[in-house]
């Protein structure tokens, strides 16, 4: 039988965040499975609601250096170094996390300190003693009071995206990039775990 | 007890337990002034930089007040893209927020430092900024340098809002976090304090602006020097 108590003990590095609580706390969504090594990723999930949702996660022992791509949620307690894309999905930085990469996704939620540009479809968070070194894109900002931010917000309309997606519709498809690895399909993370 | 209880309602020390006067304070060692309750300012400035603003496509605002939502809110309602940077909060990061704060600024090193770190990362130019009352805790070697950076930075023509306070009698100087409230007001939320330097009159106002096209005055009832500068 599954003893998750002993689990725990034989990895008391996995990276398990924080439990979820409501605005305006600190919000990391507990994953629904256990998760291994700091991160786990589960492709096959759709998206759902905030509170069953299945997250990846890097815990706050794991660095990271590289690209991560993502088509989950993810939530970074963690160090990482290098780019971050889940252009579909939540990102969130949690209060131990340090991320010096340029950032792009769906929602980004700051709790920790980041340096580098966020691009967000939807929304960015930065909440009481968060820190964010860079330009921000998005659509709709929240700044707590306590945060602390440098740098440009460039606020992107809806209705000024619109035009784009119909040309971006109408356009022929666009010849594929000659990339320098494969990617998996549903999520690619090139991590250099230093711990 | 007795004697402890009237000192203390004549602000004086308590006695020692021995009996013996506690030893005073040096003098040098000020009290912090208490904080005033937040409270919400009229600005004739803040309206007319609006205003100038007000039908015009997309601009570039630069904010030294820091990032707040209430800013932000107003700022995008205009449609602007906003630079943020808490200038006070970087001037004490690198002078430190003890006694120290003035007499570092003179250091060549530290200034230079200070000026990295604020304008540096600044990628201009600019066709707004709003500067609140962060000029005046710069002692003036500093304050030509940082002058002469908003000169380089900002777009012939924009405007330049700030002030000063005019309290020549005030012993310290209110820091304070700035939320505007709308067009024309902003609140006044009080952080901490410092000692005050030698007020700006209108004269040195209109020098420390020389190299601007022109320096615009506005009447406040309360001790400040509001000030709007066209580039």
């Amino acid at each position: 039988m599954w003893d998750w108590n002993k689990k725990k003990e034989e990895e008391p590095r996995a990276a398990v965040p924080p439990a979820p609580t409501p605005a305006p706390a600190p919000a990391a969504p507990r994953p629904s499975a256990p998760i291994q090594q700091g991160v786990s990723m589960n492709p096959s999930s759709p998206r759902q609601e905030p509170d069953s949702r299945n997250v990846a996660a890097i815990g706050k022992s794991v660095a990271v250096t590289g690209q991560i791509v993502s088509k989950e949620d993810l939530y970074i307690d963690g160090e990482v170094d290098g780019t971050v894309e889940l252009p579909e999905n939540r990102l969130t930085i949690g209060a131990n996390g340090k991320v010096k990469a340029n950032v792009r996704a769906r929602e980004v939620v700051i709790l920790g300190s980041i340096q580098g540009n966020v691009e967000a479809t939807e929304k960015v968070e930065i909440r009481k003693d968060a820190r964010l070194g860079g330009d921000i894109r998005t659509a709709r900002i929240v700044i707590e009071d306590g945060a602390v931010f440098k740098g440009n917000i460039d606020i992107v309309r809806p209705e000024a995206r619109a035009p784009k997606a119909q040309a971006a519709a109408a356009a022929p498809a666009p010849q594929p990039q000659p990339a320098p690895a494969p990617q998996p399909a549903q999520a690619a993370l090139s991590p250099e775990l230093k711990r | 007890m007795l004697k402890d209880a009237l000192r203390s309602i004549f602000g004086k020390p308590p006695l020692a337990e021995s009996g013996n006067r506690a030893p005073a304070a040096p003098s040098i060692v000020e009290k912090p002034a208490p904080l005033a309750p937040p409270s919400v300012r009229q600005s004739p400035g803040l309206d007319q930089f609006f205003q100038s603003l007000d039908g015009a496509p997309t601009r570039r605002i630069l904010d030294l007040s820091g990032a707040s939502q209430a800013n932000l809110n107003i700022l995008m309602e205009f449609g602007h893209r906003l630079y943020c940077e808490d200038f006070v909060a970087t001037m004490e990061r690198v002078f430190g927020d003890g006694p120290e704060f003035y007499t570092r600024q003179a250091d060549p090193g530290e200034m230079e430092r200070f000026l990295e770190q604020t304008f540096a990362a600044l990628d201009g130019p600019f066709d707004g900024a709003l500067l609140w009352d962060t000029l005046q805790f710069l002692d003036p070697p500093l304050l030509d340098h940082a002058v002469g950076h908003l000169y380089r930075l900002m777009e012939p023509g924009a405007l330049l809002w700030t002030f000063f306070s005019s309290d020549d009698k005030a012993a310290r100087l209110p820091i304070n976090s700035y939320r505007i409230e709308n067009a024309k007001a902003y609140r006044v939320i009080p952080r901490t304090n410092r000692p005050a330097r030698p007020v700006h009159s209108s004269r040195s106002i209109e020098r420390m602006f020389s190299d601007f096209s022109s320096v615009k005055f506005f009447l406040t009832r309360d001790h400040f020097r509001e000030v709007l500068v066209r580039r």
